[in-house]
């Protein structure tokens, strides 16, 4: 295929005015004239059907960017923690004080809280509720100071305005801690009953655990 | 992600092109003026509703899934610094577009494709006519100007007035260098030898 057009041709159709004729983007006369002359003219027909090819074949690429579009990652996460970073050094506070002073050293109270409750389960088992060992006791009463440390850290973090959320976020955070802290109070009150429930304990380190969690998450989020 | 609070059903990357269109630029506008105020999930299903397009967009402009990533999120993050800059002259899809054609022409500086990857994408449907590689390969060797006005009409489908925002032309210029890039295409499949 060459871009010579019929020589006989008298319309003298250009390969844009036959993309433009498909497209019906010609005025209409012209539209005709050219219609009726492809009647005639096998050059400028087969131009036309090449070009016709060439929009379909791209439309079918459309249409498997479109399936790839698809399957894509999502890149919200991504995109959310770079502007977070960008606000950030905008507002001049470089690294924010609480993840200079407490990611750190709160990751490694909850590293170390979390090895402590999984020793403990693992050792120590035991019926849901009864007279706990002393040792049991111990062990969980270090998990949960470990724990209390860490949190108030990741609490404090996350009370300060750099954390960056909407406020129907903020609102959502505050109540989901709420309801975990309501399980703790009741929970410390069991306990204050039964200070040897080992039932009790067991499901207050439970608590803690959803809170770390939970705070993790957000300052993952936050990162 | 956040185990109690990021259930939110929207986060998907691709709302499909004919609910964007059916929802209109009314909503993406409403949405925009919540980003103004500082919503984030209003940014979010901006994002939403449009990555996918650009994602396509940017997938056929750099011929490469990791540069198109690059280009969606560099497109976010731009319009999201740039929010009180957004006269509203355009529509929001149409902001977003040209953020993202902008980034494509950097992306392609860097590295031109010569003959685009395929990876895990659907299966060419283009062979009626001519081999998909054909065409890629003879996309990334058109000019600029006709390239875009090409992928934006043919592959993504687009109206002209679109188009012409897009790039800041008017519709007849848009439809000119359309028919223009589209009689180059032919000409370097024929040198191929992949015309039909």
């Amino acid at each position: 295929m060459d871009d010579t057009r019929d020589t006989r041709c008298l319309v003298q159709a250009s390969p844009e005015e036959l993309s433009a004729l498909l497209d019906g983007d010609l005025e209409p006369a012209r539209a005709a004239e050219l219609a009726a002359h492809l009647d005639r003219c096998p050059a400028c027909c087969q131009i036309a059907a090449e070009l016709g090819a060439v929009r379909g074949g791209l439309r079918a690429l459309g249409d498997a960017d479109r399936a790839e579009a698809a399957q894509a990652r999502d890149l919200w996460a991504d995109i959310r923690r770079e502007r977070r970073r960008e606000v950030r050094a905008e507002r001049g506070e470089g690294q924010a004080w609480w993840r200079r002073y407490w990611l750190a050293p709160a990751g490694a109270l909850l590293g170390a809280a979390a090895a402590a409750l999984v020793l403990w389960l693992v050792f120590v088992p035991g019926p849901q509720t009864g007279r706990a060992p002393v040792e049991a006791l111990t062990a969980v009463l270090d998990a949960e100071r470990t724990y209390q440390l860490a949190i108030a850290g990741l609490e404090g973090s996350l009370a300060q305005p750099q954390a960056g959320y909407d406020s129907e976020t903020q609102r959502t955070i505050r109540q989901g801690l709420a309801d975990i802290d309501t399980v703790i109070e009741r929970c410390r009150e069991a306990l204050r009953a039964s200070p040897d429930d080992l039932g009790a304990h067991r499901a207050m380190l439970a608590a803690y655990q959803h809170k770390v969690d939970f705070l993790s998450d957000l300052v993952g989020e936050a990162l | 992600m956040l185990s109690l609070i990021a259930t939110n059903p929207e986060v998907r990357l691709v709302v499909p092109p004919e609910a964007v269109a059916a929802a209109g630029p009314a909503e993406d506008r409403a949405l925009l003026e919540r980003c103004r105020a500082g919503d984030e999930r209003a940014m979010q299903q901006l994002y939403t509703r449009h990555a996918g397009r650009l994602f396509a967009l940017a997938r056929r402009m750099t011929g490469s899934r990791a540069d198109a990533e690059d280009v969606v999120q560099e497109t976010f993050l731009r319009a999201w610094r740039s929010l009180d800059g957004f006269r509203g002259e355009a529509a929001v899809g149409t902001w977003l577009y040209r953020i993202a054609l902008n980034r494509c022409r950097d992306a392609f500086a860097r590295r031109r494709p010569t003959v685009p990857e395929v990876e895990g994408a659907a299966p060419p449907q283009a062979g009626d006519a001519m081999a998909r590689r054909s065409l890629e390969a003879a996309l990334g060797e058109l000019p600029e100007g006709y390239r875009e006005v090409l992928v934006l009409h043919d592959v993504m489908e687009l109206e002209h007035p679109e188009i012409a925002a897009i790039l800041g032309v008017e519709v007849g210029t848009s439809k000119s260098q359309l028919h223009k890039a589209r009689s180059k295409m032919r000409e370097l499949l024929a040198a191929r030898g992949q015309a039909a």
